[in-house]
């Protein structure tokens, strides 16, 4: 065996240029599905850290009427859906995957003023510091609600720093009031996300895709404080931090399940969990299907790269006739010889694998560097690839090595 | 009785035309025999050597080694016979051309399931008895064509075969280098008790072994059947120079010819044009071969 492979190299090495060509199909189909294949992980790997990366594996559980997320503001107080209370919350927070979870209201485009500026867009949230602790921010300025602010229904707001530059695009906010529908709110912090995610930006799709909502802030006001604005009995949203990114489907999903326990709505009113994971499958599925089709077109090349190399094999037979009856005379089985040219066509076009793949790789930087695309080089995706291309010479070796293996070694001798 | 060939026939069939090659062709080799088998250009005797070297089978006609039966035999069976029991000495040496010497006479014993050490040691020690282990490590371009066929015959007798096989094994060679192959054959012959059947075209070459056969038209013939009678070939016989067994005669040249169209696997060999030069001068009667090595002597 070790012999085989010993003389293969011996053989490839004798004629460099003639397997170098041969190789040359396998080499180019090999590197074009490296390349795009390290494109699509390096765009699949960047919509997932750009949708949940933002999130500390947050996940929202929220009321749904059918597919679409449920609007109190416009829709009004859903039936049958009972206000949660810290009992629910102390269930959710039993679950095995679930590590942190918070209860809040939200409203779109609040109208919000400090003096003549406004708030465009945005979200204002009714909430406790649960939901700070959720979503990972810490206050940079000033303080987190007290519990003095929640049970004394303190008209007291955190702002994010976006809607902060919004509304004090030049004054510390600290102890400013604000107007709030029309009622005033004293700004007690500035809470930031503290982990310092920032989203990949390509497109003009990317920005919409991740920064759609970000244009002009969060604020957020005591849950108590939110029938002072709005209605009373309002059911809220939910969101639930999972212990990791994998469990995140899960603590949703039974999340969602335990609240709906609850839930007796005849409008198909229920909570769903809107899995960013999901969501970023989706977004890579999408960027995956095109590329697809690229691979097929690659894996033409590795055909006819397969069929240049038997070609090349059944050539090298006929040549080689003398050698092989010689060693038939000599007392090497069929098998021997099989073993021989398969073994010669397996490394051969391994070789050609490996070429391809550092070709694959290169070609992938190159294209990443130009395009400014990311690219993210999967080892295993490599290790396959040169398999398969040893695979692609067993398979297209086989015909000229039967055929060697039964040359009949008188012809052998007599050959000329 | 080492070979024991009883009735073969062996038809060939080319464009649905049969050509008969062997016809009716009984043979008994003792054990420990030296044969040489005569005949023109065509007569069957490559042939002949290919039936008794396994090599393939004949159209009819039974064939025994060493009392075995080899009729019936499968491909793998006649391979493992082929490995262990034969050795073969071509013309054209068929060394395998990007392998050492010592790699050449090493192949054999691969296929015979020897250890590493062991092919090794065994492959020096057939070297040494041609005489060319200090030259084990050259490429078979390295070697001249003496040296070539010597690698070849170390080769066959690695395996310790019961026979050897040789196909016109000075055909390709000049007389010098041909002197010391069939040295080597009459060593092997006598002192290791080896059983030869030697295939030549050349007298005197015949007259070195024990017992001389002749084919002619693919018939056996054990006493010299007058073979240039009709001119059914271009080798006509010549026997004027029968008495110096070893000066150059025309005949020599004929082999030489096309070996030289048949070396497609070995490269440039320099023998041939010291043979020619040798002819030249032949008729000096010069002690020849300035290929000038401590073997030359005779
Ligand atoms: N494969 C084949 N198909 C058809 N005819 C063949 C085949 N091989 C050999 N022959 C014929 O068989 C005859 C004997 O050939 P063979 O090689 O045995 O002769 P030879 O005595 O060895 O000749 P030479 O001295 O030239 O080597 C020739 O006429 C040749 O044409
Ligand atoms: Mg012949």
């Amino acid at each position: 065996m070790f012999e085989n492979i010993g003389l293969s190299f011996q053989g490839i090495w004798a004629h460099k240029m003639r397997s170098f060509l041969t190789m040359l199909g396998i080499i180019i189909g090999i590197a074009a599905i490296i390349a795009i294949v390290s494109t699509i992980n390096g765009t699949n790997e960047q919509i997932k850290q750009n949708l949940i990366g933002s999130g500390n594996n947050a996940v929202e559980v929220s009321l749904f009427q059918d597919d679409w997320q449920y609007e109190m503001q416009y829709n009004g107080i859903p039936e049958g859906v009972p206000v949660l209370s810290e009992k629910d919350r102390e269930k959710i927070l039993g679950f095995d995957e679930v590590e942190a979870a918070a209860f809040y209201h939200r409203r779109n485009s609040p109208s919000v003023f400090r003096g003549s500026t406004s708030l465009n867009g945005g979200n204002l949230m009714g909430t406790d510091n649960n939901y700070l602790k959720v979503y990972g921010y810490t206050v940079r300025e000033g303080r987190s609600f007290s519990q003095e602010d929640l049970t004394g229904y303190k008209k007291v707001v955190l702002l994010d720093d976006q809607a902060a530059k919004t509304l004090f695009p030049s004054e510390n906010p600290l102890g400013k009031t604000l107007e709030i529908q029309g009622e005033p709110f004293v700004v007690i912090g500035v809470a930031v996300q503290s982990s310092s995610f920032q989203p990949v930006i390509n497109s003009i799709e990317d920005y919409y895709t991740y920064m759609g909502n970000e244009t002009s802030g969060n604020l957020y006001i005591p849950y108590t404080c939110w029938p002072i604005l709005f209605q009373y009995d309002e059911p809220q949203n939910v969101v639930v931090r999972a212990i990791s990114t994998d469990d995140m489907t899960q603590a949703g999903k039974k999340t969602a399940d335990y609240l709906n326990e609850q839930v007796k709505n005849s409008n198909n009113i229920k909570y769903k969990s809107s899995d960013l994971l999901e969501q970023a499958k989706n977004l890579q599925e999408l960027s995956s299907s095109t590329n697809q089709m690229l691979i097929w077109i690659a894996s033409i090349s590795l055909l006819v790269g397969g069929i240049g190399v038997m070609n090349i094999m059944l050539v090298s037979v006929t040549e080689r006739t003398r050698e092989i009856g010689l060693k038939k005379a000599l007392g090497a089985p069929k098998s021997r010889i099989l073993g021989q040219f398969l073994t010669e066509a397996a490394v051969l076009t391994s070789l050609g694998g490996l070429l391809g793949v550092l070709a694959g790789i290169g070609l992938a930087q190159l294209v990443s560097r130009m395009a400014e695309i990311p690219i993210a080089i999967s080892f295993p995706a490599a290790g396959i690839a040169v398999v398969f291309s040893m695979l692609i010479g067993i398979i297209f070796g086989i015909l000229p090595s039967v055929k060697a293996a039964n040359l009949n070694p008188i012809d052998a001798l007599r050959h000329e | 009785m080492i070979l024991q060939l009883e009735h073969i026939y062996k038809d060939y069939v080319q464009d649905k035309l049969v050509v008969p090659v062997l016809k009716d062709v009984s043979l008994d080799v003792e054990e420990g025999e030296y044969l040489a088998l005569m005949g023109p250009s065509g007569s069957g005797k490559t042939t002949l050597m290919i039936i008794i070297g396994f090599l393939d089978v004949p159209t009819s006609g039974s064939y025994f080694l060493a009392g075995q039966n080899v009729a019936g035999k499968n491909d793998r069976a006649l391979a493992k016979i082929r490995n262990s029991s034969i050795g073969f000495v071509f013309q054209s040496f068929n060394l395998l051309p990007r392998q050492s010497a010592l790699e050449n006479v090493m192949l054999p014993l691969l296929y015979g399931g020897v250890g590493a050490r062991e092919r090794r040691r065994r492959a020096e020690e057939a070297l040494e008895k041609v005489g060319l282990k200090e030259r084990m490590k050259f490429l078979p371009t390295q070697l001249s064509g003496g040296q070539k066929q010597r690698v070849a015959i170390a080769r066959a007798i690695v395996t310790r075969p019961k026979l050897l096989l040789a196909d016109e094994p000075t055909g390709a060679l000049d007389s010098t280098s041909g002197r010391q192959v069939m040295e080597l054959f009459a060593q092997l012959n006598e002192e290791d008790g080896m059983t030869i059947v030697m295939i030549t075209h050349d007298r005197n070459i015949a007259a070195q072994a024990k017992r001389v056969v002749f084919i002619r038209d693919g018939e056996l013939y054990f006493e010299d059947p007058v073979l240039y009678a009709p001119a059914s070939s271009y080798e006509a016989y010549d026997d004027s120079d029968e008495e110096d067994l070893y000066e150059d005669d025309p005949e020599e040249d004929d082999p030489n010819e096309y070996d030289s169209e048949d070396e497609d696997t070995e490269d440039y060999d320099p023998e041939v044009s010291e043979e020619d030069f040798d002819e030249e001068g032949a008729d000096a009667g010069l002690p020849d071969a300035p290929e000038g090595s401590e073997e030359a002597e005779i």
